[in-house]
């Protein structure tokens, strides 16, 4: 949610009327589309979920080029999908009005199932990066946090990977030797780097100059547990814009894990590994950076949460990719409190002590969200 | 020797004043479904993988779940027992994973008499039920046994 964003170019310090009420519009009538659509679920192929968000942000500093001190957020994200036979489709639309309204359409996919447990999608989809991308996108509700990791942070908040790829992507799991695998793999058409990464957007297909972008990730599952322990690894080729004549070849790989203890404490952690190659007119550069973070969370009672996220990383100072970009969460600390109102919907609290590339500040974060039907 | 007998007529009066509290107490979950999935042996992680919204294929059935929310108490004890989650957290794992994989959730039942009409007009349909609930049904068959113990 952008109220975590911390991209320099997001700073208007006051929203065009215009450009407001051109968000709001269609965010209403996407509203008012879930409320004709929810009685379809019904018919049972059928999934629709809409998951509205609420946010507020302050913070200490207002480091030049950052974002704006206080800011307030509404975020909407609807979700379809839908079963035909063994052909799936599936979308994700995602509006918000606050510091820079938009709406986006974040995935669009349509697959087909090549076996029990595999499919071959086709489209805009997150790419199976890490952990938190392809758990979460752009459901608030689902994380039991407010804020997302810097090194996981969307294109258009700042992020310094591709978060979305078009093309082709394998996506299955099996189960062997009593363990459930998962597997992911990715290919198509990544971001552009334009004052930040763009990836290919729905609605404009041929604009940006984009090249191939790959992923592969593949996590276990043992036996009847809910834990998890994956790897994945990338070779991403960005070309620049105009405005920022330098390409980039990007390979990257890391390791997550999702661990629960007992049924109270969780561990979330994942590490990357990135270099970058940066081919500038008459000049090319090789850099590296790594980054990662660990995440407790320990359930209080049935409705509250504590949480705990420190998110770290090395060779950032200086690096010359991440200064392209802006914006990067070189560390952050933050802890954090989950009430959950109902069945639904959640009330969440969280401090952190940001360090950006230049800037350090502190934060406070609220945010309401709700998942419905 | 008479004294003996009293005592032993008393002990085994308790024991069985025992037994009989603790057999009373006891319950016995189960997985149950369509009389076609008789003898369909599903392991932990099969079950576990079924109620978390996956489809398991087992002895070329292809088996899915039902949720049983007919009895909170069913509900409650096949949370802490099988799934090992709150119920939010159990739901909200169920709401993730439709939404990264597409899909459905899985089907809701609140009325008993449905569930047992979906068991039997969905093939590889399997839901939770008590054992000694599904004794009354005859349409119906335990496919496993989830857990069994006394309520407290």
């Amino acid at each position: 949610m952008n109220t975590d964003s911390h991209r320099p170019a997001a700073r208007p310090d006051k929203k065009p009327p215009k450009q407001f009420y051109r968000t709001l519009g269609p965010a209403l009538l996407a509203l008012a589309a879930c409320q004709i659509a929810a009685p379809a679920q019904a018919a049972e192929a059928d999934q629709f979920f809409f998951f509205p968000a609420a946010a507020y942000a302050w913070r200490s500093e207002d480091p030049a080029g950052a974002a704006r001190k206080r800011e307030g957020e509404i975020d909407l994200d609807l979700f379809y999908t839908t079963d035909r036979g063994h052909l799936r489709f599936l979308a994700e639309v995602f509006g918000k009005t606050g510091g820079e309204s938009e709406i986006e359409i974040e995935r669009l996919q349509i697959s087909w199932e090549l076996w029990p447990g595999s499919r071959l999608w086709l489209g805009r989809f997150h790419n199976p990066i890490g952990y938190w991308n392809t758990d979460y996108h752009h459901g608030n509700y689902l994380q039991t946090t407010i804020s997302r990791p810097g090194i996981d942070a969307f294109e258009d908040d700042g992020g310094v990977l591709p978060m979305h790829i078009a093309g082709a992507l394998l996506e299955g799991y099996t189960a062997l030797a009593g363990a459930l695998w998962r597997y992911d793999v990715a290919l198509g058409a990544g971001p552009e780097i334009n004052s930040g990464l763009q990836p290919v957007a729905v609605y404009q297909p041929g604009v940006g100059a984009h090249d191939a972008s790959f992923t592969a990730r593949l996590s276990w599952q043992p036996k009847d547990t809910n834990n998890q322990v994956g790897v994945f690894a990338g070779l991403n080729l960005f070309p620049g814009a105009s405005l920022t004549p330098v390409d980039v070849r990007q390979q990257l790989a890391g390791l997550f894990t999702n661990w629960h203890f007992g049924t109270r404490t969780d561990l979330l952690a994942v590490i990357y590994f990135v270099d970058n190659e940066l081919t500038s007119p008459g000049a090319t550069t090789q850099e590296s950076f790594r980054d990662g973070y660990i995440q407790l969370e320990q359930a209080l009672g049935a409705q509250w949460i504590a949480y705990g996220r420190a998110e770290g990383s090395s060779g950032a100072t200086g690096n010359a990719y991440l200064n392209l970009l802006g914006g990067f969460v070189r560390e952050r600390q933050l802890i954090g409190l989950r009430y959950d109102l109902a069945k639904n919907q959640a009330v969440k609290a969280e401090i952190s002590k940001v360090h950006l590339l230049g800037d350090r500040f502190d934060q406070i974060n609220l945010q309401w969200s709700a998942v419905y039907p | 020797m008479r004294r003996f007998g009293y005592v032993a007529l008393l002990l085994t009066g308790l024991l069985v004043l025992s037994a009989g509290h603790a057999l009373a107490g006891e319950r016995r979950l189960v997985l149950v479904g369509s009389p076609e999935l008789r003898g369909l042996d599903l392991n932990a992680a099969e079950i576990r993988q079924l109620f978390l919204g996956y489809a398991v294929t087992k002895d070329n059935h292809e088996v899915t779940a039902a949720i049983n929310k007919s009895d909170a108490l069913l509900y409650e004890v096949f949370l802490q027992k099988v799934i090992f989650m709150s119920s939010q957290t159990y739901e909200r794992q169920l709401v993730a994973k439709v939404f990264h994989y597409g899909g459905q959730l899985p089907p809701t039942f609140a009325r008993p008499e449905e569930l047992t009409a979906a068991l039997n007009s969905r093939p590889g349909l399997v839901t939770f039920m008590w054992e000694d609930y599904v004794r009354q049904l005859s349409n119906v068959t335990v496919v496993n046994e989830l857990w069994h113990g006394s309520i407290e």
